[in-house]
C-alpha cells in the first residue's frame, strides 16, 4: 500500500515537473494562424493613430494581435532575414510587416505592388513614422 | 539685370537651407547585432529596423529600436529573450543618444573614415546609463555610413539571468550597430 502511494506521488511530482519544464522552457507561442485579432485596421489609419498620439496608440495596439489592410508598397526578401511586406501609409511612413517565417520566392512573387493585402501579426510599436508588425502572415488573399 | 539680385538672394537662401538640411542624415533600416558568448553556447540576434539620425552640425547621434524586432535563429530563444530577460512588452524600446566632436572633414562631408569618441545615454530595459564608446563615421562619394561597437553588461540594466542558464548567456553582450544613412530633409 505504502509503495503504491509513493509511486503515485512520484508520478504526480514527475508530471508537475515535466509540465513546468515544458511550460517555462520548451513551449513556443502558438502560430499566428491559430490566433485571432483584437483589431482590424487600415494601414493608413493605424499609422495616423500612432502619429497623432503614440502613447494612446501603444496602449491600444502594442503587443496585440491585429489585422492590417493596406496597399503593398514593397516586398523585401534578403537571404538570412525574414521577408518584409511594407504597406503604404501617410507620407513617407509605412506599416512594416515582418513575416512569421520564410516563404518561397514563388509565393513572394505572387504579391504584387499596389495590390491590397490583409496581414495578421503582432504590433511591436512605432518608430518615428513607421509602425512595425512582427510574426505576420498574409490572410487575404489567402 | 533687374532680376539678377533677387535671383542671387534666392539662390543663396536655397543653398543655405540645403546645406542645413544636409547636416542631418537618417536611416530607418539600421542593423543592430547582438552577440553573447558563454561556455555552453553562442547566441546571436539581429534587428534590421533600427532608426538612427546623425546631426553633423550639432555633433549628435540618436539610435532608436524596438526590442521585439530582434530576430533569433531559434524561435524559443527569441521568446525567452523577450519575455524572461528584456520584458519587451513592458519595455518595448531601447534608445541611445550621444554627442561627439565633429572633425572639419566630416562637417564638410569629405571622403574619409572618421573615428569618434561618443558620450551619451543608453536606455535598455527601462534603465538609463551613461555610455562612452568609439564610433566610426565614413564618407564615401557623398554617402554617410556608420559603425559602432560596445559591450553591455546585462546586470547594469537590471536584466536578471536565472542560475540555471548562467552558462548559456554571457554577462556582457557585444552590440554592433551598422548604419547606411540618407540625407534627411
Amino acid at each position: 500500500m505504502n509503495k503504491k502511494r509513493l509511486l503515485i506521488i512520484a508520478i504526480v511530482i514527475a508530471a508537475v515537473a515535466g509540465y513546468f519544464v515544458w511550460d517555462k522552457m520548451l513551449r513556443t507561442a502558438p502560430s499566428m494562424k491559430r490566433l485571432t485579432a483584437e483589431y482590424r485596421v487600415n494601414a493608413v489609419d493605424l499609422q495616423s493613430e500612432f502619429t497623432d498620439n503614440e502613447e494612446v496608440a501603444n496602449v491600444k495596439y502594442q503587443n496585440q494581435i491585429i489585422e492590417v489592410v493596406g496597399e503593398v508598397e514593397s516586398v523585401e526578401a534578403t537571404e538570412g532575414r525574414l521577408p518584409v511586406i511594407k504597406l503604404k501609409a501617410d507620407g513617407f511612413g509605412v506599416v512594416e510587416c515582418t513575416l512569421e517565417s520564410q516563404i518561397s520566392s514563388e509565393e513572394l512573387e505572387k504579391i504584387k505592388l499596389n495590390s491590397t493585402l490583409v496581414l495578421r501579426g503582432e504590433c511591436q510599436g512605432f518608430l518615428m513614422i513607421d509602425v512595425q508588425i512582427g510574426r505576420s502572415i498574409v490572410i487575404e488573399p489567402s | 539685370m533687374k532680376y539678377l539680385r533677387p535671383t542671387l538672394i534666392l539662390t543663396f537662401c536655397l543653398l543655405a537651407v540645403t546645406a542645413q538640411a544636409q547636416d542631418r542624415y537618417l536611416t530607418r533600416a539600421g542593423h543592430i547585432k547582438f552577440f553573447s558568448t558563454a561556455p555552453l553556447e553562442d547566441i546571436e540576434a539581429h534587428n534590421y529596423k533600427a532608426l538612427s539620425i546623425v546631426d553633423l552640425s550639432k555633433g549628435q547621434i540618436a539610435v532608436n529600436l524596438l526590442i521585439k524586432a530582434f530576430e533569433f535563429e531559434k524561435k524559443l530563444m527569441q521568446e525567452h529573450f523577450n519575455e524572461n530577460y528584456m520584458e519587451s512588452a513592458k519595455y518595448p524600446k531601447s534608445t541611445y543618444q550621444g554627442n561627439f566632436e565633429v572633425p572639419d572633414g566630416l562637417k564638410a562631408m569629405e571622403d574619409g573614415t572618421y573615428e569618434l569618441d561618443v558620450t551619451g545615454e543608453m536606455l535598455i530595459h527601462g534603465i538609463k546609463k551613461e555610455v562612452a564608446t568609439k564610433a566610426t563615421l565614413k564618407v564615401e562619394g557623398g554617402k554617410l555610413s556608420g559603425e559602432v561597437f560596445l559591450k553591455v553588461k546585462v546586470d547594469d540594466y537590471g536584466i536578471k539571468i536565472p542560475k540555471v542558464v548562467v552558462r548559456n548567456i554571457a554577462e556582457e553582450i557585444e552590440v554592433t550597430g551598422i548604419f547606411e544613412y540618407d540625407p534627411y530633409k
